[in-house]
């Protein structure tokens, strides 16, 4: 160790020694601290976040969409919907109730924030929704919801909002009747199960307090999704390309793991009708970068059952939630080898 | 189950856990906050505030240790951010009346490097860190580690000859 080194040890020990812990047990398990706080991860301002999609149905809501492009705002005109130390405004609060059923897997709550009529995409397909399109999963089929945050939950989801934005209601092109809110929110999504973080677009239609849609991973109506598969600042190890390295390693140094576990993420089929320009919309100008992120908003190849309802997942997550205590663990053995 | 939910048996055990981690990871905490941040004040601050953070997961994370890190480092970090920009608007106040110690100089040195090569310093000099090990610390690459503890000795080294 140099001089320089020493004197910076001896130094950074002194002042190390000199801090002094303010002890305040209570006000923590109060959900608060006594002192001015800083704000860490709420609200925060938008990070540059990747494009990416959601599939066909989001593809052909996008054609729709470009109808009334003429009314669509720049994304300069986006207005934060509340500020850090403002109420939250009534979208807010059904956005907020709607999070924190999801991260409480409270069906009854979940369902509350919605309108009777309202749906969300689902991140996959259930094979008994009644709804017509892909992804699609209206709030009216109760079992199906249920068995939708099991889902969730067999991977451990917890979302955080980062940022909302309130944009414009277009003249033509919402998912839903009767919208009078649309917000758009950046999403950090943990999944403690598999130790992955991603950044997700959430986008919400509204109609007074009531939640008529939702598309996770979707954020912009017009930009299709935005989505950050490698955040800097996660929390959690892994982000998407750290997940892959685990399909990997699992393929082989544990091939019959990785053959139990996996699932192939499939792109659009070859016959597909406009999915060449869906794909290209991923990421316009970067085709490498678009057909890699194809298969992750694509059904897989395999679907599976949850509380007995058949579910075909598209790629982003498209394990059996079965297994899971399972890939958590390979997941554990992965992360303490690297 | 929510956390606190002092009605419930699972609630009492989750604030007595909770608080046997409060007491044993605060100290180190706060002590590598202040060495990130040069500020007692607003490392109790960040360390709290990623307190409450793990409390309300407490009931889903199943190694709390790990994450309470983190959100202490990306406190640290979103408050470097912001002094980097003060520092910007405002011009240094400086007392020239007299001969700073070396202990401030040190302070004021350290004050000055980037956010990453702050944290490498104070995770190798303080923490005795190896470079894989600031490396998943601060979510880069090894690679990085090397040349920022390596730019920022440069520059203290400058300014103390």
């Amino acid at each position: 160790m140099t001089d320089l080194e020493q004197q910076l040890t001896d130094h950074l020990r002194r002042r190390a020694a000199a801090a002094t812990p303010r002890y305040d047990l209570e006000a923590i398990q109060q959900g608060a601290s006594t002192t001015g706080l800083v704000e860490l991860g709420d609200r925060r301002g938008r990070r540059p976040l990747v494009i990416a999609a959601i599939g066909v149905a989001a593809a052909a809501l996008l054609l729709v969409a470009l109808a009334g492009v003429g009314n669509a705002p720049e994304r300069d005109e986006l207005t934060m919907v509340t500020e850090p130390d403002d109420p939250p405004s009534p979208q807010m609060t059904a956005i907020d109730a709607m999070v924190d059923a999801i991260n409480t897997r409270d069906t009854a709550a979940f369902l509350g924030a919605f309108s009777p009529e309202g749906s969300f995409a689902s991140r996959g397909d259930f094979a008994e929704s009644s709804s017509l399109f892909g992804n699609d999963l209206p709030v009216a089929d109760v079992e199906l919801v249920r068995a939708w945050l099991a889902v969730m939950d067999a991977w451990g989801l917890e979302a955080e909002l980062s940022s909302c934005a309130a944009q414009a209601v277009p003249a033509a092109g919402t998912h839903s009747d009767g919208v009078d809110a649309v917000v758009e929110c950046e999403v950090a999504t943990r999944w403690h199960t598999l130790s992955l973080e991603i950044t997700e677009g959430w986008y919400f239609e509204l109609r007074d307090t009531e939640l008529l849609w939702w598309n996770s991973l979707s954020c912009c109506r017009n930009d299709l999704v935005l989505l950050d598969l490698d955040p800097p600042e996660r929390i959690l190890p892994l982000g998407y390309d750290g997940l892959e390295a685990w399909e990997a390693w699992l393929q082989a140094q544990h091939p019959e793991d990785a053959a139990r576990f996996l699932n192939l993420r499939e792109g659009p089929p070859d016959d597909c009708d406009g999915c060449e320009e869906a794909v290209a919309r991923l990421a316009p100008g970067d085709p490498d970068r678009a057909a890699r992120l194809a298969p992750l908003i694509w059904n897989a190849r395999d679907e599976w059952v949850i509380d007995g309802h058949r579910f075909s997942p598209i790629g982003l997550i498209p394990y059996d939630p079965a297994l899971a205590e399972e890939i958590k663990a390979s997941i554990r053995q992965y992360l303490e080898e690297q | 189950m929510v956390v606190g939910d002092v009605n419930s048996v699972e609630g009492r055990e989750d604030r007595v856990a909770f608080g046997e981690f409060y007491r044993l990871e605060l100290h180190a905490q706060v002590r590598r906050a202040v060495l990130l941040l040069g500020s007692n004040d607003l490392a109790n601050d960040v360390v709290h505030e990623a307190f409450v953070a793990v409390y309300r997961r407490w009931d889903v994370l199943d190694d709390p240790g790990p994450y309470l890190h983190m959100a202490v480092l990306n406190g640290c970090r979103a408050i470097h951010r912001q002094r980097s920009r003060q520092r910007r608007l405002l011009p240094r106040l400086i007392d020239r009346a007299g001969q700073p110690s070396d202990n401030q100089l040190l302070d004021d040195l350290l004050a000055q490097l980037p956010f990453n090569q702050r944290a490498a310093v104070v995770l190798r000099f303080y923490g005795g860190l190896t470079t894989d090990e600031i490396a998943r610390e601060l979510g880069c690459a090894p690679g990085s580690v090397g040349p920022w503890i390596n730019r920022a000795l440069a520059m203290l080294r400058k300014a103390l000859r």
